[in-house]
């Protein structure tokens, strides 16, 4: 973690929307930002049902658009902790997505939303999609075992990984290649799902916090 | 999300993978890039020439809007956002709201919208103007502004694509003039694909 105070110059960069420094930032937060959608998605589902499809990842980009937009980037000052003012922001946001969707707001203690930190949510597909995924990730050779642990359980980045495995950009892509297409396959094969995946995609269908 | 969004999240197990993070974050940088880095990137030395001649071409025929593509949950086509409340654009419940946003505008506009079956069943679906609802004006401002009034998406859909057109004008438009969508009235067209589906 940062602070913005530690570097004037990288606040400048922040403030003038360069993309090194966006990168930075965003990596520095995205984990509690998706968090923070998780826990607000976990306790609206109570009210919402399961029949309501929502993307976690979608709603993590809307914020992250609204905290590195101009509007956003200009009323941060530099001088608090970033946290607090994007945990406000990813409330809001939050707030306004559900009544926009004509979803009621969670009455919970919403000032929890925007007190970023881990949750662990574990019901991220029917359970038989689950088995055969876990399957799939035992049986997969090493380097794509490797790769899937640094990329989908560390989600380490591209270069981290790299110079983790002693591989090449271009390498690193087609070993994800083929770990996408092996899951694709198997799942086409079972008959699990249209495309590629699963028909739960939420974290609304009644996940288990821990 | 799309198909490829779908298996990041189950390989990572509910999570946000990395490589879709990485998806995010461009999206994101895209959204917000200042005017000052776009001109230094290497893109625009591609995409300048093309960009321009599409503009000269939009000057001889600026009734034409893009064409239709499914918008994902909360995605722009150009000055007009969409969403359907109980999924995806690309599948849409029976049941659901249809919300739209309008951006960009600078003077007050009329909102005319209908949804047209891209097959041969079903009927077009008109949701402004309406007997009872006349177009709404939207007044401009600095935030995207949301159309107070939600559309249902009733049982006069039926399950199938379509195709949603949504005329913007400096002046309330009939039914006629929507379909026509042109003269120098008509401040926007958008079209964009939907898909009912069994709720």
């Amino acid at each position: 973690m940062f602070k913005f105070s530690d570097s004037a110059d990288f606040l400048r960069q922040f403030k003038q929307g360069e993309r090194p420094a966006l990168e930075k930032v965003y990596l520095a937060y995205v984990d509690e930002v998706e968090a923070a959608v998780k826990r607000f998605l976990i306790v609206g589902a109570r009210s919402w049902g399961r029949s309501a499809r929502v993307d976690v990842g979608d709603l993590v980009q809307e914020t992250f658009v609204r905290a590195f937009g101009a509007k956003g980037r200009k009323s941060f000052d530099g001088l608090r902790d970033y946290g607090p003012f994007l945990g406000a922001l990813t409330r809001n946001l939050l707030v306004d997505w559900a009544r926009r969707s004509g979803r009621e707001v969670p009455s919970d203690d919403l000032d929890r939303f925007s007190a970023l930190s881990s949750v662990v949510v574990d019901d991220w597909a029917d359970g038989e999609t689950m088995s055969v995924v876990n399957q799939y990730i035992v049986e997969l050779p090493v380097e794509l075992r490797e790769l899937h642990d640094y990329r989908y359980v560390q989600c380490r980045t591209q270069e981290d990984t790299c110079a983790a495995l002693g591989i090449s950009r271009q390498t690193l892509r087609t070993r994800e290649k083929h770990l996408c297409d092996g899951l694709r396959r198997r799942l086409r094969r079972l008959e699990l799902a249209p495309s590629c995946g699963v028909q739960a995609s939420d974290g609304l269908r009644a996940p288990v916090a821990k | 999300m799309t198909p490829q969004d779908e298996l990041d999240r189950i390989l990572a197990r509910g999570r946000l993978s990395a490589p879709r993070r990485e998806r995010i974050f461009e999206q994101v940088e895209r959204a917000v890039r200042p005017t000052g880095s776009f001109l230094r990137s290497r893109y625009v030395l591609v995409a300048g020439p093309l960009a321009l001649a599409a503009a000269v071409a939009l000057m001889f025929k600026p009734w034409l809007g893009p064409p239709g593509g499914y918008s994902s949950k909360g995605k722009r086509t150009s000055s007009i956002e969409t969403d359907c409340s109980g999924g995806e654009l690309s599948a849409c419940p029976r049941g659901s709201k249809l919300v739209f946003r309008v951006d960009g505008i600078t003077t007050p506009v009329f909102f005319q919208a209908y949804a047209e079956p891209k097959g041969a069943d079903g009927e077009r679906v008109w949701y402004f103007p309406i007997s009872g609802a006349p177009a709404p004006r939207i007044e401009p401002g600095v935030e995207p502004r949301t159309l107070e009034k939600g559309i249902v998406v009733g049982p006069e859909h039926v399950s199938g694509a379509y195709r949603v057109h949504v005329v913007l004008s400096t002046l309330p438009l009939s039914r006629p003039d929507v379909l026509r969508a042109e003269g120098a009235n008509i401040a926007a067209v958008e079209t964009i694909d939907m898909l009912v589906v069994d709720p």
